[in-house]
């Protein structure tokens, strides 16, 4: 009897081990940058601009945390400058971004 | 997370306001402050007593309102976007302008952008002399794009399209005894009374003053000078002159009319590359701040300067002459950070550079004269050297930067091939993005955003081309460089 082929199994991104630890980074370089948002904010479903408060001249500072984080300049301004929704922009998201270095 | 104001009342009905944004070291009047307000003036409307006066104060000494916060602006991809998101934070800025119950702008710190018009849009304005206490409208001189809370028709109708002009178009900082002079203030007040917390009696004294209700001096004067954009670069003369248009009309028609011009104005304008580009600048420029002197939450190494070690460090040209101040140590110990903190507080731009060698502006500006050279030799006339840096939008004129530009000499055209002055242009770009790749190899800049700001302060590198590393990036000049990530030998931070 024949068996059918199983569909390949689908891996969520964030437990592909690379995204996984960049967003952990992604979380420790926010909430050096966001001291005074509470803990439980910082998920990696968390808007940086709705959720976490992120403005622009938080922006700078964050694109600091990061290059501490990932060891090479990070230009924060230029990841929310690409997105069509900016607003959006989840902690995933910007993991993904530093991990495809798009 | 607390909320941007916090309401004290006073005993003769009145209100203060105090604003003071959250988690940052300087105030914004962004969505969530413009809503708060919102509220509030909802809830005086339907109140049998509403506040017989308000008063806007901020908590933090250095700040009253430095912006709204550039982040959503420097994402508007088309028009249509750019009113619909800012439309919020503009009917309230409308509303709280048309507010029936007297309210005063009690400033103390920058008073920039933004915060400049919505103090405009408050009845009376008093200001608190200190180093911080400036005045100053952004949108043009740093960013490119016509304001948009009132900016082009609040101010001129109350200091003049002259005055207004000088703030806009010229680049104008303000301290209060200019801000006083030119009726943008109604007084200035002493650090003793902002202490007390005694405002009534002022706030009284203030709003039933005759005088605080006559026209400002000078607020006659309807017409901008021409020389704002006939004297500019051809990248932004348009734009200028479109800004000076709108402050000439904004006496013309209804409040309403002269609104709708400044947003569709405001929207067409921020939504092109140019500032685009210059919004970038901004966020290389904080990165520079951040990176050189800590942040908030990040404090930065203790790094001390020993005897005879010299770091130099640029101040802002303006329209003065390049100067590099060479800061020497007198004793052991002396702290680098605070003595660029204290420098950066004065409202200087400091670009420390680290080594024993020549500092990284004198090596740029030997750039320049060597590419000055190169063209000059090649039968290419000075004056149109000159010509060509000013036309692709250098703030800086380029005999500033090697005054022994020859003056006279008129360009001879040798046979076999031509420099064309079209070329003088990227070849510079390509030999000072080169100096600038191994100034941070060998550590004498210690951070690309510090070679931005370098030359974009010394050179006057266009804002409309973001900044020398990025523009260079963008346009594939370097395959060297890289936004993200330097070659490896490059350091990265301190």
């Amino acid at each position: 009897m024949k068996r059918k082929a199983k569909a390949p199994k689908r891996v969520k991104t964030s437990q592909v081990p690379a995204q996984k630890a960049a967003e952990e980074k992604v979380i420790h370089a926010l909430r050096r940058t966001l001291a005074h948002v509470p803990a439980r904010a910082f998920t990696r479903k968390a808007s940086l601009v709705k959720d976490l408060g992120v403005d622009s001249l938080k922006v700078a500072e964050l694109s600091i945390a990061l290059e501490d984080a990932f060891g090479h300049p990070v230009f924060m301004g230029e990841i929310f400058a690409q997105t069509d929704e900016p607003s959006s922009l989840t902690v995933a998201d910007i993991a993904k971004f530093l991990v495809d270095g798009r | 997370m607390a909320l941007p104001f916090s309401a004290q009342a006073h005993r003769n009905n009145g209100v203060t306001l105090w604003l003071d944004t959250p988690g940052a070291t300087v105030n914004v009047l962004n969505a969530e402050a413009a809503g708060q307000l919102d509220r509030w003036m909802d809830a005086w409307e339907r109140a049998r007593t509403p506040p017989r006066w308000v008063v806007i104060r901020s908590r933090k000494p250095d700040s009253f309102i430095n912006g709204a916060g550039l982040l959503m602006a420097s994402t508007f991809k088309t028009v249509q976007k750019a009113k619909t998101l800012t439309a919020p934070v503009r009917a309230t800025y409308d509303r709280w302008a048309q507010l029936k119950i007297p309210t005063l702008a009690w400033i103390e710190g920058n008073c920039f952008g933004c915060g400049l018009e919505f103090a405009v849009a408050c009845g009376y304005r008093v200001a608190r002399p200190s180093a911080q206490t400036l005045f100053r409208m952004t949108e043009l001189s740093d960013y490119r794009f016509i304001p948009l809370f009132g900016g082009t028709y609040r101010l001129p109708r109350l200091i003049g399209a002259e005055a207004a002009a000088a703030l806009l178009l010229g680049g104008e900082i303000w301290d209060t005894e200019q801000a006083l002079s030119r009726g943008l203030i109604h007084q200035r007040v002493s650090g003793e009374l902002s202490d007390s917390g005694d405002v009534e009696a002022l706030v009284e004294q203030l709003i039933h003053q005759e005088e605080n209700r006559r026209p400002a001096p000078g607020s006659r004067r309807r017409r901008v000078p021409s020389r704002y954009w006939t004297q500019s670069p051809p990248t932004r003369r348009q734009l200028y002159q479109l800004c000076a248009t709108l402050l000439e009309r904004g006496w013309q028609g209804s409040l309403l009319q002269a609104s709708r011009r400044e947003m569709t104005a405001f929207a067409t304008s921020v939504t092109r590359p140019a500032a685009q580009n210059a919004m970038r600048y901004f966020f290389v420029r904080h990165m520079a701040r951040a990176r050189m002197l800590g942040t908030s939450q990040r404090r930065q190494g203790k790094h001390v300067l020993r005897v005879g070690q010299q770091i130099q460090i640029l101040f802002p040209l303006g329209k003065q002459p390049p100067t590099v101040c060479e800061v020497r140590a007198r004793q052991d110990g002396t702290s680098l950070i605070e003595t660029l903190r204290t420098l950066d507080y004065q409202g200087y731009t400091v670009v420390p550079s680290f080594g024993k060698g020549p500092a990284a502006s004198q090596r740029l500006l030997g750039r320049i004269e060597s590419v000055c050279r190169t063209f000059l030799k090649a039968g290419f006339a000075p004056a149109s050297l000159a010509s060509e840096f000013w036309k692709q939008g250098f703030e800086t004129p380029l005999r500033m930067l090697w005054p022994a530009l020859p003056s006279e000499g008129r360009g001879r055209r040798r046979r076999g091939r031509n420099a064309r002055p079209t070329e003088f242009i990227p070849v510079l770009l390509k030999h000072l993005v080169d100096e600038c790749l191994s100034l941070l190899r060998d550590g004498t800049l210690a951070h690309p955003s510090h070679a931005d700001v370098l030359a974009s302060t010394m050179l006057g590198f266009p804002l409309e081309r973001s900044s020398l590393l990025l523009d260079a990036e963008a346009s594939g000049a370097s395959a060297h460089i890289s936004v993200r990530g330097l070659p490896k030998s490059a350091g990265v931070g301190q």
